[in-house]
């Protein structure tokens, strides 16, 4: 257990070191970094869509690179990512490289709390959040990833690092995450094909953003009655 | 058991998704079409038109990048004017006059230095992902008489895609004597000019809807718009592959926006690069008055007597 955890921390910091490096003393990857960085921090669809055109065939990677960064830099929002995709490479593909990119993003989120450990994740994302995750992970047990992935309004990273602190294993976390994700996903990509400078279609984002909630409520309140049954009969 | 299926399925999941995903990836369409069918059609010049002239005489480059993206690699023959090499960039941003140009005769100084003159096809571009800094350039030059002055359309992204040559050596600049006549005010406004013809006048915010809501990323003294500011964010001219979109588009656009050719068009953005780029776009498609208030939002928002909302 212990040689493992030490093999994590190298080749985390192996893989920070890499990244460190190359920004530093490749100035054109720099300078990419720090405009996605800003087009991201600018919530500008259209600005990524014109950045991820411009790197013709590596775009999809440099797309998923881009969610990885997004889970490590919280304030920045996941869902442009998603609509720029879904534009660039249509509503599939689009999807496809979305939800490839945040599986990586949410491994790697995972990963680092469950090597760095809960005092690290508290310096990155702060006490409180961590505490309100704490929480619904009392509540839900291991369905909480699953559900949390369902709603979109509960933030991704965060449930990420929490169950890394937990006891829960990596492949459960990692396919709730794949199959709680792929709704959300799915609705995002294809409003993002159809989105246009009109406002035309934010009617369908609207409705498919509220049925996503009130589908997410539904499994929220059949996973608390089994729970409260469960602890009735026992 | 258990964990070596999983991780098995995993591995072969993505490795489909990866290798199916790169084939089926590099959405086609939106092609760029002719620079032509503008109503003032002087103001693009495209890639394999550059890649054709590039090496005469009478053809000068201007790289609106920054001396670092100049350095990791440039258009042959380009040298490099970032925009604050002509602006009052003394002081902080918000102070007032921050960003604007410098006066006619300090300007002819640096274009005698630099050899920008009237008698050459002067060419600019930048990177589509920055701050529209090629339309800044321009539209100096234009302010200083020098009309025979465009923008590379698609930038350093159209250039890099086309596969063009790219060099890394230092350009040498040759000086030759100009002398600017005077600066053409009508591409230009102040703040007073602004503020002396409210309820008059259509205003155009081109940065993001988020800093038009409000946010304020860049050190803005205050956060908001101007009253009854329209927002066009600058990229929205732009195509998918950093063209900039036909004569009916833009149109399309600036009609959703509520824009007629015939009003007089005030266009800002934080210090004046961005307006800059679509008070060019806006003339070019026809709407002539079109200015750029080049104090921008830093000196409005800095100054606490003037309404914002």
């Amino acid at each position: 257990m212990k040689r493992k955890k030490i093999i994590s921390i190298g080749l985390i910091s192996c893989l920070f070191l890499i990244f460190a490096l190359t920004y530093l003393y490749i100035p054109s990857f720099k300078i990419a970094v720090n405009r996605g960085i800003s087009i991201l921090a600018q919530a500008d669809i259209k600005g990524l869509r014109i950045y991820l055109r411009g790197f013709g065939i590596v775009a999809p990677i440099v797309s998923m690179g881009l969610m990885v960064v997004q889970a490590l830099v919280s304030p920045l929002p996941a869902f442009v990512i998603t609509f720029a995709n879904a534009w660039v490479f249509g509503w599939f593909w689009g999807a496809v490289y979305s939800w490839a990119g945040a599986m990586i993003g949410a491994a790697v989120c995972y990963g680092i709390a469950k090597t760095l450990g809960r005092p690290v994740v508290e310096k990155m994302v702060g006490t409180k959040s961590l505490e309100m995750t704490d929480r619904f992970f009392e509540q839900y047990g291991s369905h909480t990833v699953l559900i949390a992935r369902l709603i979109p309004a509960v933030p991704f990273d965060i449930i990420s690092y929490a169950a890394g602190l937990t006891s829960m294993g990596f492949w459960l976390f990692f396919w709730a995450t794949g199959i709680g994700q792929l709704p959300a996903t799915i609705i995002y990509s294809l409003l993002g094909e159809n989105l246009t400078t009109s406002t035309k279609y934010a009617f369908w984002a609207a409705t498919g953003f509220i049925a996503l909630v009130v589908l997410s409520m539904a499994v929220r309140q059949r996973v608390k009655k089994r729970l409260a049954s469960e602890v009735y009969v026992k | 058991m258990k964990k070596t299926n999983m991780l098995l399925m995993t591995i072969v999941l993505m490795t489909i998704l990866l290798t199916v995903g790169c084939a089926g990836s590099g959405n086609q369409g939106n092609q760029p079409e002719d620079e032509v069918g503008y109503i003032n059609d002087d103001l693009l010049i495209n890639v394999d038109w550059l890649s054709n002239n590039l090496q005469k005489d009478n053809v000068m480059i201007l790289d609106a990048r920054s001396a670092e993206e100049y350095q990791a690699g440039h258009i042959p023959g380009a040298i490099n004017t970032p925009w604050q090499m002509f602006a009052k960039v003394d002081g902080a941003p918000g102070e007032p006059g921050w960003g604007v140009l410098k006066d006619a005769k300090r300007l002819s100084q640096i274009f005698t230095e630099l050899g920008i003159n009237d008698n050459k096809q002067m060419v600019v571009y930048a990177d589509p992902n920055a701050w529209g800094e090629d339309g800044r350039i321009v539209w100096m030059l234009r302010m200083a008489g020098l009309g025979n002055s465009s923008i590379l359309n698609g930038g350093w992204v159209g250039w890099k895609n086309n596969s063009e040559e790219i060099s890394t050596e230092t350009v040498q600049v040759e000086p030759e004597e100009f002398s600017i006549a005077a600066l053409d005010k009508e591409l230009t406004a102040s703040t007073e000019w602004i503020l002396e013809r409210q309820g008059e006048i259509k205003i155009v915010d081109s940065r993001s809807s988020k800093e038009f809501e409000g946010a304020v990323d860049y050190g803005e003294k205050r956060g908001g718009h101007l009253p009854e500011a329209i927002n066009i964010p600058f990229k929205e001219v732009l195509r998918d592959d950093a063209t900039v979109k036909s004569q009916e588009e833009l149109e399309k656009l600036f009609a959703e926006a509520g824009l007629k050719p015939e009003d007089e068009i005030v266009v800002y953005c934080t210090a004046g690069i961005r307006s800059a780029h679509l008070t060019l776009i806006l003339r070019m498609a026809g709407f002539e008055n079109a200015r750029n208030y080049d104090a921008s939002y830093y000196e409005w928002a800095g100054n606490e007597q003037l309404p914002l909302e």
